[in-house]
Formats: C-alpha cells, structure tokens, sequence
C-alpha cells in the first residue's frame, strides 16, 4: 500500500517541478542581466496555447512546441524592446505583459473555436520515456516514465550550471549580476547579454508553457488560466535558490514535493481540494521566511 | 501642478490608445466593422440604462484604482489587492448575511468597516515581512493573493455557498441592506457618493497632510525620509493597510450595491486598479477618469457583443494593452505626443 503511493508521489513531484523549474532558470538570466523579467506566467500561457494550437492543426509536436517557444520568445523579446528603447519601467511592462497574455489568448480562444477552455482531439500522445532497470524497483520507480521534457529540465539545469560558472559567457553574465559599472569598464555589452538573456527566457519559459498543454492537449483561458500561478512560484523558486542553478532545480523540487503533497492530502483525506490549491504558495512564503531569517540576505534584486 | 498636467497627459495618451486599439482589433474581427464600432463607442452613452451601468461599474474601480496608488506612492509593490478585495469581502458578505435581523444603519457600517479591516490586515503582512525580513513586497504580496483565491474560493464552494446558484457564490443576504439605487433603470448606486468622498478625502491626505507627504517621501527615496526623521517602516504599514483596506472595500462596495452576494470569480477590479493608478500616476483625481475609461471600455465590448458581433473579450485586451504601453514615454516621444524632457 505504502510503496505505490510513494512511487506516486515521486512521479507527481518530478512533473510538477519541470514547468516551475524552467520558468526559474530563464528569469535567472534576465536577473543576472539587471532586467528582471516578471512576465513569465504571460509567457508560459502565450506558449501553452500556441505549441497545442498548432498541434492541433499539423499533427506535429516539434513543430507545436517550436510554435510555443517562439510565441514566448516574441513575448519576452518585446518587452526587451520596449523597455530599451522607449525606456518604459521594466516592471509595468512585464505585468501588462501578463495581462496581454490572458486577455490574447482568450481572446483568440473565444474568436477561433467559440469557448476559452479547449479540448484538442487530434493532439497526438507524447510518448513517456521507461528507463529499464529503474521501472522495476519499488521506491524509484516514480523516476521513470517522464516525458522526454520533465528529463530535458533536469539536464537543461546541470548545462546552466556549467554555462554559468564555468564559461565566459556566465562569467560576463554574472559580473553584470555583480555591478553593471564594473561590467561596464570591462567592456562588457550590457544590452547584448540583456538581450541574449531574454532570449534564454523565452526558450525556457516557452518549454515550461508547452509542457503544461501538450501531454494533456487541453488549454484553459480566463482570469485563473493555464499557468495557474506557476510563474510567481518560479519567481520565488529564484529567490531560495538565489544564483545557482542547481539550488533553484533543489528549490524547484521543493516546490513540486509541496505540489505532490497536495495531491496526495486530496487522495487519502476529506481536505477540500480547493484548499489544498493553496498549499505550494503557502509553502513557498513560508520556505523563504525561513530563509531570509536564517540567512540574512537581501531579496531578489528587483529594482523598483 | 506640473504632475498634474503630465498625470492629465498620460491619461489622453491611454484613451486615445485605446480608442485606436479598439477600431483595429473590431476592423479585423468584426463581419461589419462600421456598424460594429458605432455600437461599441456610442453604446455605453447611447441610453440612461447603459450610462448608468458604465459608472457603477467604475465605482469598485475607482476605489481600487485609489488603494494601488497610495501604495505605489510610498514605493510598496502591492500586487495582492485582487487578494485582500476576495478576503474583504468575502468575510464582510458573512458578517452582513449573519446580521440579516439587524436594522441597516448598523449593519452596513460595521461590514463595509470589517472589509475594510480584513483587506488592510491581509496586505499589512506583507509591510511586515519586509521590515523584519526584507522580503521583497511585490512576491509576498503575490504569493499571499495566490494563496488566498483558493481558500475564498473553498467558503464560496463548500460551508458558505448558496446550493440553488449552480455556480461559485454565496447566499443572497437581507435585500433591504443593498445601497438605494441613483439612475433607476440601470444598476448606479449610492455606493458613487462614498467613492467620491473616499477620492476627495485622500486627495487632501496626499496633497495636504503630514501623513501624505511622508508618504510620498518614504517612496521617493526611504533612507533619506528616515535620515529625516520619519518612521519609515510604520509609514510603510499604514500606506499598505490603507492599501489592502481600499481593496476590501472596492469588493464590498460592490456586492453593497449590485450583487447582493458575493460571487466566485470577480472581474478583476483588483488587478485593473493597478493600471488605472499608473495611468493616473498615483494622482487620486485623476484616478476617477482612469476608472471610467476602463469600464467604458467594458461596457463598450459588453453592447458591442449584444448588438453587434463583437467579442466581449476585446475589453480585456484592449486594457491589458493600456497597461503594457502605458510607461514607454519614449515611444510617445518618438511619435511627438510626449515633450521630450529637457536637459535629461
């Protein structure tokens, strides 16, 4: 009784950490280039509608999420501009960004096929990747049988951990973090690693948005959505796993675990479901109450 | 009187956005674009029932709008008022269905000052993680709202819910404690007049006031208000709990003087109080005009999807959009609109 649902578990937590994980790793990038991007629930919503719309129409999951990443990217991108060019505060943007994506996608939504909550049909399966020794033991089994992007988080986190400590490009990237003068004097190009930055986090947050729609070819509109809150918790996620990649994909873990948690608190006692929605964002508060008073660091260097 | 003017020129940069945003989007939506535009711009004006509606529905709006800005001010990032406008009301929707034997010029009072309390309490907890632990108010503000909706939403479904709605809601309380209707055939409420008193109250806190001043001080630059002398971190409290108590308030307003109960999905009046602040930078005045122009352009897509084949979702995006333009003086700028500033 005990193992299968620790094996459940398991398997719930490494799935619920894969969108918030990704969604981390791209703001960290923004962060460390000294633009703060906060619109990762708009992008993820942009993506997950976009990568299972265009499935539904070609029948061709790279095509789909291609179609995610870019609506993302375009998305992240666009708010780069504005905030460059037209010097319009960061911040502002980012959540107008995350309105527009509601309101877009609704919108379109509503416009295409009549009702802002779809089924799509004809979205093929994406196919669940079995690892051979480890789907039959007991307590590991929750390890096997992801899909091919809850493995790609993991191995995405580990290379933004080699890209950001161990190569010039993190180098420069964290020097940015650090002090933008000194940076600067370096000669260092601020806009071109912001830039590259928000590209990251369109790619990211793009995958974590595709992730979300693709497997169950579903898509949710309206003011509650797909995205479901997972975009603040990823801004959270970021601020108890400060700079490290691999601390955010623990803290990512952290979040999933409270994730699966609820699920299971649904399954085997008469707590309201409803309720239990609550519990990853109760958790996250209370993780970096503990943390900022254990730790003494400052906050997320949000500037506003 | 300088703010003043820039505050004004902001809010006709954001109507004329959106009256152009509006024609493209109904241009390339809409089966008759003329007839389309004509009903959404001359809808909302177009009878005593439609214009009624427009401004009760700016009232929440106006209140909300009121509450962002008095944090905005002080530089506290409160993005929880959709949060602290279900907790408010959510608890006052309760007391008023309990009172429902009590006479009305008790029971109203007590509720709306209850919302009032719940909402500033709920965002105060964010002022208070920042002093004791700097944690940032812009994510304890937005995890505490996140965590809020499903527990409101939890009463709305089980132990508070009216079986007979067929949807998230609470029961219906005493009918005789609803606000007394203005414009009788459309849903205006006396709930206007407290939204203006509230609108002229805090203008004279902000414009003339000690408390207003340092205020606007602790947002400008905190280290040198406090250098000054002012209590920053209190200060920090009130302008919140000022905040979170306008939220609760706006929702309760609301229920007080159009629903009658409280329902489980409000339309955003927490969250387009943000914009409507900016819009208005943090100007309580202009904050009024923010408020109408947004539910004008409700209203506008709600007659356009009755009369015409517009869909009533554009509203959202048209405001969104507002929203995502409304800081890039820059691009103003570059097409004239915006003087570009001297010297900088």
């Amino acid at each position: 009784m005990i193992i299968p649902l620790i094996d459940s578990v398991i398997y719930t937590m490494l799935a619920a950490t894969t969108p918030v994980v990704l969604a981390a790793l791209g703001v960290m990038f923004t962060n460390f280039s000294g633009m703060f991007n906060i619109a990762l629930e708009g992008m993820m919503l942009v993506s997950a509608f976009f990568s299972v719309f265009v499935v539904d129409i070609t029948s061709n999951l790279w095509l789909g999420m291609i179609a995610g990443i870019g609506a993302a990217t375009i998305l992240g991108l666009s708010i780069f501009f504005i905030c460059h060019y037209f010097h319009a505060e960061i911040f502002i943007v980012g959540m107008g960004a995350n309105l527009i994506a509601t309101g877009l996608t609704t919108f379109m939504a509503v416009q295409l096929k009549g009702s802002s909550s779809l089924i799509f049909e004809n979205v093929p399966k994406l196919r669940r990747i079995a690892i051979p020794i480890i789907e039959n033991i007991p307590i590991l089994r929750g390890l096997s049988g992801h899909y091919v992007i809850d493995y790609l988080a993991i191995a995405i986190s580990v290379i933004c951990y080699i890209l950001v400590f161990y190569t010039p490009y993190g180098y420069h990237l964290r020097t940015i973090g650090k002090d933008e003068w000194v940076a600067k004097t370096l000669g260092i190009s601020i806009t071109k690693h912001q830039f590259i930055s928000y590209l990251w986090c369109g790619f990211l947050c793009g995958l974590g948005g595709a992730v979300l729609s693709l497997p169950v070819g579903v898509f949710l509109g309206g003011p509650v959505g797909m995205a479901n809150g997972r975009g603040w918790l990823a801004i959270a996620v970021l601020c108890l796993g400060q700079e490290n990649p691999l601390n955010i994909l623990a803290a990512a873990l952290f979040i999933g675990a409270t994730s699966a948690l609820s699920d299971l608190l649904q399954v085997t006692t008469s707590l309201s479901p409803r309720l239990l929605m609550a519990l990853p964002f109760a958790a996250a508060l209370i993780a970096i109450v503990f943390y900022m008073a254990k730790e003494h660091k400052t906050s997320l260097g949000i500037k506003i | 009187m300088t703010t003043f003017l820039s505050s004004l020129k902001r809010l006709f940069i954001a109507i004329l956005f959106a009256l152009i945003l509006a024609v493209v989007i109904i241009i390339i939506t809409s089966s008759e674009p003329s007839e389309a535009i004509k009903v959404f711009f001359l809808g909302p004006f177009s009878n005593k029932y439609f214009l009624g509606n427009m401004v009760s529905y700016a009232i929440p709006l106006i209140i909300s709008g009121l509450g962002a800005s008095i944090a905005f001010s002080a530089d506290m990032w409160n993005m929880g008022l959709e949060g602290q406008l279900y907790i408010g009301s959510l608890c006052g929707t309760y007391l008023a269905y309990q009172m429902s034997s009590c006479p009305k010029t008790i029971v109203v009072p007590i509720v709306l000052m209850v919302s009032f309390f719940i909402g500033g309490g709920s965002a105060a907890i964010s002022s208070y993680l920042k002093n004791r632990w700097k944690i940032n108010v812009f994510l304890s503000s937005l995890l505490i709202a996140n965590a809020l909706f499903p527990f409101v939403t939890f009463f709305l479904e089980g132990p508070f819910s009216d079986p007979k709605a067929g949807m998230a809601a609470s029961p219906y309380f005493n009918r005789n404690f609803m606000f007394s209707k203005i414009l009788p055939p459309s849903e205006l409420h006396s709930g206007l007049l407290i939204s203006l008193g509230l609108v002229i109250l805090f203008y004279f806190i902000m414009k003339r006031r000690v408390l207003g001043y340092e205020i606007k001080m602790t947002g400008e630059n905190a280290l040198f208000a406090y250098y000054g002398g002012v209590p920053t971190a209190r200060i920090e409290m009130i302008a919140m709990f000022l905040s979170g108590g306008l939220a609760g308030l706006a929702g309760m307003i609301n229920i007080f003087g159009s629903t009658g109960r409280m329902l489980g999905y409000m339309t955003n009046f927490g969250w387009n109080g943000i914009p409507i602040a900016i819009i208005a930078r943090y100007d309580p005045i202009i904050v009024v005009p923010a408020a109408l122009l947004f539910s004008f352009v409700q209203k506008g897509a709600e007659a356009g999807a009755l009369f015409a084949d517009i869909t009533p979702e554009i509203a959202q995006l048209i405001q969104a959009t507002i929203f995502y333009i409304i800081t890039a003086e820059g691009l103003f700028e570059a097409i004239g609109i915006w003087k570009r500033k001297s010297s900088a």
